[in-house]
This record gives structure tokens, sequence and C-alpha cells, in this order.
């Protein structure tokens, strides 16, 4: 059975709104989206994803 | 699964050929659990493709209208099955190109295409009992790496890899992702 450790870092700014939630790995090819690059993802491109509907992305809750 | 109807819907898209690049992982690199059919009888693959650590799949550019995938039924009566063939252009004959072939040739592989229809298909797994979900690696091999200079300027230039898999089925549809990442 695998012991693959998924460990994605996502950029700083993206980190701060988002949170990567079962990726597959850090880069893919994603039959909808194309190539997913979450190493490098801008804040940009992580919005426009989640507000496609791409899973692997979860916005962080407002801290108040 | 039961037979269904197979209709044609009038204006239904059916463009031909492949849309590159192509994926080519060894058979080696994939990863347990396999993932499974998203129902027995099925043809479609439900989950992802999930690769050893620091495994990734590997891309073959593709030049446009000249790649192509051929389905061909073998055997005889009570003994059907399938033998499909892709055929992908490589625009070029230089080291990355000698070394790639070498290393592909002679080793199972599992390879994700794209369709005209934009439906991703995989060789290289398949299902042997059309009873259950389960998946097995049967790599599919490359059985052509035909390459060419040509003569004059006006020639072709690059090389035609061909792939085969054997099965009782055609390339089985597949929604997952394609893991290109070797840091992971």
């Amino acid at each position: 059975m695998s012991d693959k450790k998924i460990n994605i870092k996502l950029p700083a700014e993206v980190a701060e709104k988002f949170q990567v939630s079962g990726a597959p790995s850090g880069r893919f090819v994603d039959p909808v989206f194309g190539e997913v690059n979450l190493y490098t993802i801008t804040v940009k491109q992580a919005q426009r994803l989640v507000n496609r509907g791409f899973k692997y992305l979860v916005p962080k809750k407002d801290k108040k | 699964m039961p037979l269904e109807d197979l209709d044609w819907k009038a204006g239904q898209d059916n463009m031909a050929g492949i849309i590159g690049p192509a994926w080519v992982v060894p058979i080696d690199d994939v990863d347990a659990p396999l993932p499974a059919l998203a129902a027995a009888g099925g043809v479609t693959i439900s989950g992802n493709i999930v690769l050893k650590s620091l495994k990734k799949f590997f891309k073959l550019y593709t030049t446009d209208q000249a790649a192509k995938a051929d389905y061909n039924s073998v055997g005889v009566r009570d003994g059907m099955s399938k033998e499909s063939i892709i055929e992908l252009k490589y625009p070029g004959d230089d080291e990355a190109v000698a070394k790639f072939e070498r290393e592909i040739q002679n080793t199972p592989l599992v390879i994700i295409y794209t369709d005209g229809n934009g439906k991703l298909r995989v060789m290289g797994l398949i299902n042997l009992d059309k009873s259950v979900t389960d998946l097995k690696l049967r790599g599919a091999y490359l059985t052509g790496g035909n390459g060419t200079t040509g003569t004059a300027n006006a020639d072709d230039h690059g090389t035609t890899f061909q792939f085969t898999m054997n099965a009782s089925h055609r390339p089985l549809f597949y929604t997952g992702t394609i893991d290109v990442d070797s840091a992971t």
C-alpha cells in the first residue's frame, strides 16, 4: 500500500486565503481545468479555480 | 451493466484524431491502490491514477493533425477481444527523442491521451471481468518508433510512436488527474 506523503506548499499569499484539500500532487493536469501548479499559483488563479468548482483548494475562513 | 440503446443525436460533435500531448509512465511507477471502474460493466474509471513517491507522468508532445487511435477487433468467434493502437507524431530527431524512445521501448506503460471529443482515454489499465469494477495493470507497449530525416526540405522529419494495448475493451475513459509532479 502507498506510503506516499503529499506535502504541497502554496505560495504565501495564496496560503493566507486557501488551503489544499486532497490534491493528488502539487502539479497535475486536470481534465477540466488543464495544468495546475499549486507551487506557483496566484491568488487570482486560485480564486478563479475555486469559483469554477475546483475541489482541491478550499477557501480559509476569515478570522475576524 | 445491461445493454443500452446506441443512438445518434443530430448535431453531435464527432471530431477525428487525437489531441496532443499524450502522457506516459511505466507501470512500475503506478502506486496501489489502483482506481476502479465507476460501475461493473462500465468503461469509465472512477478516481485518480496515483503514482509512487517522486514519480510522474511524462509529456509526449504530438504534432496536431498527426495522431490517431485505431480500435481493432481481434480473435475468432467466442474469442473476440480488442487490440488498440495509437500513433503519435513527434516532430524531431535529437538526443531527447533518442533517449525517450530507448527508455520506453520494452517497457510496459500507462498512457493517457485525449480523443477528438476531449475525453481522456487510458491505455495500460484494463478490466478483466465485467462483473466487477477492479482494474489491473497490463501495460501498453511501444510497437513502433519509425523516424525519418526526410530527403528534401519539403519532406517530413520526425518520429511516429506507435503504442499497442490488448484488452477485452477499448482504452477506458478517464476523468481523473494526471500527476506531473516529481517532487511528491
